[in-house]
């Protein structure tokens, strides 16, 4: 994911999870993915940002991490994990 | 108790880095992903999305901003 455009397609991505985009546009509420693994706030500060039970704030991440990993699968399958260091 | 299968696995992956598993379902979160490589890649790609949404171009406002920011989302929902 070294170029500027594939960068900018992850995002895209993002903003376009299921399950999170629906509910942010209809509340006009930021998704959780976008404040905890993008702008790094932790989990209480977006549950008391919007309003909402951790359990419910980690349902919402879950589903979007999964739904931004999914279309990824094959840019990981193509690349060396050893190329982009230590994964966990 | 019995072992997960990959399709329980995939859903607790979050509450496993949250650290919210309880004891035997992370028990029994490590032996799955001991035995199957399958959920141990998938383990690896999710770990591999989060770092790269942290990573992600700064189009970020400055430091102080955020805070100003979850100042009005709160004063927006109290309204």
């Amino acid at each position: 994911m070294g170029r500027l455009e594939d960068r900018a397609t992850l995002k895209t991505w993002i903003y376009w999870a299921p399950g999170e985009q629906g509910q942010a546009s209809r509340t006009a509420q930021p998704p959780v993915i976008t404040l905890r693994d993008v702008e790094s706030y932790n989990t209480e500060e977006v549950c008391s940002v919007l309003g909402i039970s951790p359990g419910k704030q980690r349902v919402l991440l879950h589903r979007a991490r999964a739904a931004v990993r999914a279309p990824l699968e094959d840019y990981f399958a193509a690349a060396s994990f050893g190329g982009l260091g230590p994964v966990r | 108790m019995t072992g997960l299968s990959c399709s329980e696995f995939v859903e607790l992956v979050t509450s496993h880095l949250e650290g919210k598993l309880d004891r035997d379902t992370e028990r029994r979160f490590t032996e799955h992903l001991a035995e199957c490589e399958g959920c141990d890649l998938y383990l690896d790609q999710f770990c591999l999305t989060i770092r790269m949404l942290g990573e992600l171009p700064a189009e970020s406002p400055p430091d102080d901003a955020g805070h100003r920011l979850l100042s009005a989302f709160r004063d927006w929902r109290g309204s």
